[in-house]
């Protein structure tokens, strides 16, 4: 069975002071209509989000939302797995599509995180680190990114001003993208005299505060929605964890369970990913992008950072990546974020929308993060 | 007459009063913090230890942003520390200067306030780790 996404839905990232979780959800719904996609066939609602228990104090959030778009009675079900809960989403509607429960799921990922004051979001990122230990004593995803960055630079002999490179390329990526929150350019001054968040990290290497939200339908081969409303082919999906805890890993510049993913993908798909001409990863933190880029075997290990003070991954190298300007700059709406990448590698590679123009090339790849490499996702898409 | 339930770190005070943690007694693999089967091998016959209470650092950041139970404390420092089987991720106090925290620099347990609930509920304490070998320092850090 081969599986399709036949449309997809963004809103602009930014602090939506005014809006609550379903008029977030509903501006995405909305945006697929306005794209031409086909709403009325759909027979399943899988919602992604992390924080909604946390910061709205709201469980059960598809069926919320289910109710609040008309899509009463249905199968519905939310996702949480951190930031890879969009990535978790889109495999889960694969499959549910595959079984032939459902020929056409609509996948909503939503969050807001800005809601409250910083100490408030500092905890809700401490949520993805062991609770009873690591978290306990004060840690986040920002103390725990920090000390896998100070580990990287050290070990390969960089300095913390290295970092700049990848934060200043992607704001640039995120210039001409509508749906970005963050839409200006920064200076390697900016980036190495803005606050520190936790040394050597600082504001400007860090995703901002994210409200936002995006869709898109997951069909099947024999669903009613006509074929010319295909976008994209869905070719292959995987997931994997691995340890959440730092004190377990035997090498902090590294995520094992990427490699699982890595392994999976090509063994499935029979793709070598160096053949893939556009990959979306999550930077969390900017460290990220290196030891991604590294993982998935697009550079030697060590040598990622250095590829990216080299200039590449532009618009136009193969592979392109994060051309919609990553979670530093479109924006990281945690349980949102991996819709946000998938959507944004098919309309890439179909209609262009995000960005203007279509990019050359037939293959995507769209890897998410949960934790601190904790959960990796990647999901192989084709142009249709 | 409201039934008062015991608080939830209870249940863990003894990890975090010594950091005991576990060893796999098939494969040899030490671990925390403690899981029900070893990282390693899967096996269950696992055995608790106490670790030596000084170790060396591995890697450091000074966290500014911080939960809101650590306000009061922030910018607090976080490391990681190993302990010669295993490592812990454990608070750094008493750093007098960030040049104390280099890459192998010698660390001793210390046990100290974590956090607290408001100004009349639970102080929790557990182990957190200071420069050793500085002059005035005590050894076990009293």
């Amino acid at each position: 069975m081969r599986v399709f996404i036949t449309g997809y839905g963004l809103s602009k990232i930014s602090r939506w002071f005014g809006e609550t979780l379903e008029d977030l959800a509903f501006k995405s719904v909305k945006d697929i209509e306005n794209k031409g996609g086909e709403l009325r066939e759909i027979d399943a609602l899988i919602v992604a989000n992390s924080f909604g228990g946390i910061l709205q104090s709201q469980n059960l959030l598809s069926s919320l939302i289910a109710e609040d778009i008309g899509f009463s009675g249905k199968l519905t079900m939310t996702v949480e797995n951190g930031g890879a809960s969009g990535a978790s989403a889109i495999l889960t509607a694969s499959s549910l599509v595959k079984s032939g429960l459902a020929k056409n799921v609509l996948v909503i990922g939503v969050e807001k995180m800005s809601d409250y004051i910083g100490s408030v979001f500092n905890h809700s990122i401490s949520t993805f680190m062991n609770a009873e230990h690591e978290a306990f004593y004060g840690s986040t995803l920002a103390s725990g990114f920090a000390i896998l960055a100070r580990s990287y630079l050290s070990k390969y002999k960089y300095s913390e001003e290295d970092l700049g490179a990848w934060p200043i390329l992607m704001h640039e990526n995120a210039l001409d993208v509508p749906h970005a929150q963050l839409k200006f350019k920064i200076t390697e001054e900016q980036v190495n005299s803005s606050d520190i968040v936790s040394s050597p990290l600082r504001v400007l290497h860090s995703p901002p505060v994210s409200d936002g939200s995006a869709a898109v339908i997951v069909s099947a081969e024999d669903s009613s929605i006509p074929k010319e409303k295909r976008l994209a082919e869905i070719k292959f999906g995987y997931l994997s964890s691995h340890l959440m805890e730092l004190s377990l890993r035997e090498n902090l510049e590294e995520f094992y369970a990427l490699k699982c993913v890595k392994d999976a993908l090509e063994k499935g798909s029979s793709i070598d990913i160096k053949k893939v001409d556009l990959i979306e990863i999550s930077d969390d933190y900017t460290i990220s992008a290196p030891i991604i880029i590294e993982g998935l075997g697009l550079s030697d290990k060590g040598s990622g950072l250095r590829s990216i003070l080299d200039g590449r991954y532009r618009l136009g190298d193969k592979p392109s990546i994060n051309v919609t300007g990553g979670t530093k700059s479109r924006g990281h709406p945690f349980g949102a974020t991996g819709v946000y990448q998938v959507a944004e590698v098919t309309s890439l590679l179909s209609d262009g929308k995000v960005k203007g123009a279509r990019v050359n090339g037939e293959l995507g790849l769209v890897v998410s993060m949960g934790g601190i490499g904790t959960v990796l996702s990647g999901i192989l898409l084709e142009k249709v | 007459m409201e039934r008062l339930s015991i608080s939830k770190f209870w249940r863990i005070r003894k990890l975090h009063y010594t950091l005991a943690y576990s060893k796999c007694k098939k494969c040899g693999y030490a671990f925390y913090p403690p899981k029900h089967v070893c990282p390693k091998c899967g096996s269950s016959d696992l055995e608790q230890r106490t670790p030596p209470r000084e170790g060396k650092l591995i890697s450091w950041t000074k966290l500014h942003e911080v939960p809101f139970y650590f306000e009061d404390q922030k910018p607090i420092y976080i490391g990681l520390v190993n302990l010669g089987e295993v490592n812990v991720m454990a608070q750094i106090v008493d750093v007098l200067s960030e040049d104390e925290l280099r890459e192998g620099a010698e660390m001793e347990m210390v046990f100290r306030r974590v956090k607290q609930d408001g100004t009349a509920g639970l102080i929790y304490y557990g182990m957190k780790f200071r420069p050793a070998h500085r002059s005035g320092s005590s050894k076990q850090g009293q």
